[in-house]
């Protein structure tokens, strides 16, 4: 048992391995530019490395490469030498922006290359703008604090003195003590090439990241919760703590319900299979298929709703018990629309099973109709019904999408077409992986249980 | 969308290990089922409705629908009445200015003036390509995989039951979204993928998994049989084996995984446009449904209306037909009724 369960855990690791791949491809990969679908056209190169650092986009893919840091000490004369690997392109008098994570924040902005020399390689820089700092680099007010230190490694700037480190709250403030601000320029200037932005902000990003500063480690290793989501700026994981109680009020009486009615018409279906009360189970479950969802929330909501006044329209309200009132309809709904597809496959499956020779068998002993579908019947019958049922946990985690949005119940489906609309990678991202982990390890669990149901699986 | 049509396929298959009925025709697969069907009334009606669609799917193909029906709009020809309301119109048998019959109002006018008539035509072209571009995909990719891994075995097989599993482990509505979410700011070969190509990748590539399984499990099955033995032994290739022996041994189960899975593609593609990650520039069910979906509060039932009873019926009539079809070819219920 115990070599079977350790086997099966092992099994689940390139599964797991193979989620993070497909999120990687999608996400990294085929998603084009998700910080100018999120900006849209107008926004300049400096605003998107800013949103690209806050989704983590910055970061290199796998591993940190090399050829990809770049050095920030400070100059005499509140000046800044930018020493890479490689030639830059920009010249003198140039203006460029310093972003990025791995940028501490008080170095974070636009600067003017004051000097060019090493061949290209090393930038002497002066702070552009200094008045416009704060506000273009100001952490999100409710980012945690527990972030910054690990953006700001240690080994980026060695030699900085420590004065100039200071925590995130006060960067702003300390920043303009530690570099004499230059002449305050008026806000929004363009830079002369748009593309310098776009260089010094990817190739001087500072990137002395550990090896594992990346956004593969990021999905491995769950940071990916920690950032924020860019409309309400807020970590995914609080989000998701705060809006999981009012998905799970809607589906987890819903689930129950639609569970037990399922596999009772099933069972009425199945033994009198051929007869009308199978003829109505099953026309009446492949009617309920078949009907649009949105258009029978739509319905039920105006008819059920509006009309009748029989419940609130939409709307939430949590404390108490009050978000009753409200999750009745979504409930009654689900339960009405999610009963067709399990009614139809608990009967095909428990057909399988009642032309099996144990039925026969018991028939043939004696044993009383009923009590053969409901052990014998029911309980090899459960195999099947316990993955499904298993495959469909997710969908309670997410809660329905479309359900939530229509009754504007503030879950986690609504969270994510919110997302969706709004171009919120983050978000999209961190649902679809750690829902795709939870099912993983919803499957793990299940085929543990077989085994707890069904002797006849081998523990091999 | 030739599956719907309840005709027992030319090159029939031999069922494996049935005893062919020497005095009579050959008893073969397709014939049984096929005389099994005919005798289900009520599957062969919901054959035809659905055949009805099909035929409607390729008016939409047809100059018919110009750009003036579908698009623009009926009320005033050229000068669409902006205010919110105003070009509404309720289901009609004849076109309240000229009097004349007009096929066009017969189902009332969208918030545009446009006809909810010819919207729900051009919706249906739109659904069934999106249905049968989608499960073209899903077959090539399951059939392909499947018999690859089911019949080669060892590393082949690891690889892409490791690939079905991981594909498997995210649940399905998640990964159709996120591909489809991904996908409408692409472009490819100049193409944009926004609308009917990404939600046909999007669903193409995230349903091939359960097919895949699937026919991974029968060829397996197959595999050790006699006949792939003496066709090994007079020296066809693996390809041969594959492709010309074993897998029409094995399509019935592809032709009732494309009948039952039909639906599902036009339900995604409402759900879709709901999301926001739908057809953009043309009508289509979802997005006629959506549209509306402030409007019935306000009375205007109509479009809402046709467009989600004709989801239903083409859902409900390709649902009965694929189980009709399914029990007809399920072997494992011969000889039960």
């Amino acid at each position: 048992m115990w070599a079977y369960l350790v086997r099966r855990f092992l099994l689940t690791i390139p599964i797991v391995l193979g989620v993070v791949l497909i999120t990687m491809l999608l996400f990294s990969y085929v998603a084009g530019d998700p910080a100018r679908a999120f900006a849209g056209r107008f926004a300049s190169k400096a605003q998107l490395e800013a949103i690209r650092a806050k989704m983590g986009l910055d970061k290199p893919r796998w591993v940190k490469t090399a050829a990809r840091v770049a050095k920030l000490d400070p100059a005499p004369g509140g000046l800044l030498t930018v020493t890479t690997a490689w030639k830059h392109e920009l010249r003198e008098g140039e203006r460029f922006a310093l972003y990025g994570e791995a940028v501490p924040r008080e170095r974070r902005g636009e600067y003017v290359v004051e000097k060019v020399a090493d061949g290209g390689k090393r930038l002497t820089v002066r702070r552009a703008d200094a008045a416009a700092t704060p506000g273009k680099a100001a952490p999100p007010q409710s980012q945690p604090a527990a972030a910054a230190p690990a953006t700001m490694p240690a080994v980026t700037l060695a030699t900085m003195p420590a004065a100039t480190m200071p925590a995130a709250a006060t960067g702003p403030a300390t920043a303009a003590a530690a570099m004499p601000a230059p002449p305050a320029k008026p806000a929004g200037v363009e830079f002369a090439r748009e593309d310098d932005a776009y260089l010094a902000a990817s190739s001087v990003g500072a990137r002395a990241r550990g090896l594992f500063d990346s956004q593969f480690f990021d999905i491995v290793t769950f940071k990916i919760y920690d950032r924020p989501s860019m409309r309400y700026n807020e970590p995914i994981w609080e989000i998701i703590k705060r809006k999981a109680p009012a998905s799970m009020a809607i589906q987890i009486p819903a689930f129950i319900i639609v569970l037990g009615v399922q596999l009772t018409l099933a069972l009425v279906a199945a033994s009198r299979r051929g007869r009308w009360p199978d003829y109505v189970i099953t026309v009446a479950s492949v009617a309920i298929m078949s009907v649009p969802l949105l258009s029978a929330y739509l319905f039920a909501q105006w008819a059920l709703g509006m009309e009748a006044g029989l419940f609130p329209v939409a709307g939430w309200e949590s404390g108490g018990l009050t978000w009753v009132r409200y999750a009745a309809l979504p409930i009654l709904i689900s339960v009405v629309l999610g009963v067709g597809g399990g009614t139809r496959l608990y009967r095909t499956v428990v057909l399988d099973e009642i032309y099996a020779d144990y039925v026969r068998t018991a028939r043939a002993k004696g044993v009383a109709g009923r009590e053969v579908l409901f052990t014998h019947v029911l309980r090899n019958a459960l195999i099947p019904v316990i993955t499904n049922t298993v495959a469909a946990l997710p969908g309670l985690i997410l809660g329905a999408l479309i359900l939530e949005r229509i009754f504007q119940v503030p879950g986690l489906g609504s969270f994510m077409v919110d997302a969706l609309s709004n171009n919120d990678h983050t978000v999209v991202m961190g649902m679809t992986f750690i829902l795709s982990i939870v099912y993983c390890v919803l499957l793990l669990v299940s085929d543990v249980l077989y085994t707890l149901v069904n002797p006849q699986v081998s523990l091999k | 969308m030739s599956a719907f049509s309840p005709q027992p396929v030319p090159a029939a298959a031999p069922s494996a290990g049935a005893p062919a009925d020497v005095a009579a025709k050959p008893r073969t697969l397709w014939r049984d089922a096929w005389g099994r069907l005919r005798r289900n009334r009520t599957a062969l009606a919901c054959g035809a409705v659905a055949l009805l669609y099909v035929l409607v799917a390729l008016v939409g193909f047809t100059g018919v629908l110009d750009r003036e029906r579908v698009i623009d709009g009926l009320a005033t020809p050229g000068l669409i009445d902006q205010t919110l309301g105003k070009s509404y119109a309720a289901p009609a048998l004849r076109d309240p200015a000229t009097g004349a019959v007009s096929v066009g109002h017969w189902f009332g006018l969208d918030f545009m003036g446009r006809s909810v008539f010819w919207r729900l035509v051009f919706g249906t072209r739109v659904a069934l390509t999106v249905a049968f571009l989608a499960s073209v995909i899903e077959i090539v990719l399951g059939v392909t995989l499947g018999a690859l891994a089911g019949y080669f075995g060892g590393k082949v097989d690891a690889v892409i039951v490791w690939l079905f599993s991981t594909v498997n482990s995210v649940p399905w509505i998640l990964l159709m979204i996120s591909f489809a979410y991904v996908l409408k700011g692409q472009t490819a070969f100049g193409h944009e993928l926004a609308g009917v190509p990404s939600i046909v990748l999007a669903l193409g590539l995230t349903t091939w998994v359960g097919l895949c399984r699937l026919i991974r499990g029968e060829v397996l099955k197959h595999r050790d049989r006699d006949y792939v033995a003496a066709a090994r032994a007079v020296g066809a290739g693996e390809a041969r084996i594959v492709f010309r022996h074993i897998l029409p041994n094995v399509f019935h189960l592809v032709i009732i995984n494309f009948a039952l899975g039909i639906s599902a593609f036009v339900h995604a593609e409402v759900t879709l446009s709901f999301l926001g990650l739908g057809v953009t520039d043309v009508p289509s069910w979802g997005r006629m449904i959506d549209d509306a979906k402030l409007e019935l509060a306000r009375g205007v039932w109509w479009q809402i209306t046709v467009a989600s009873i004709a989801i239903f019926i083409f859902s409900l009539a390709v649902n009965i037909f694929g189980d009709a079809l399914r029990d007809a070819l399920d072997p494992r219920l011969r000889g039960v009724d």
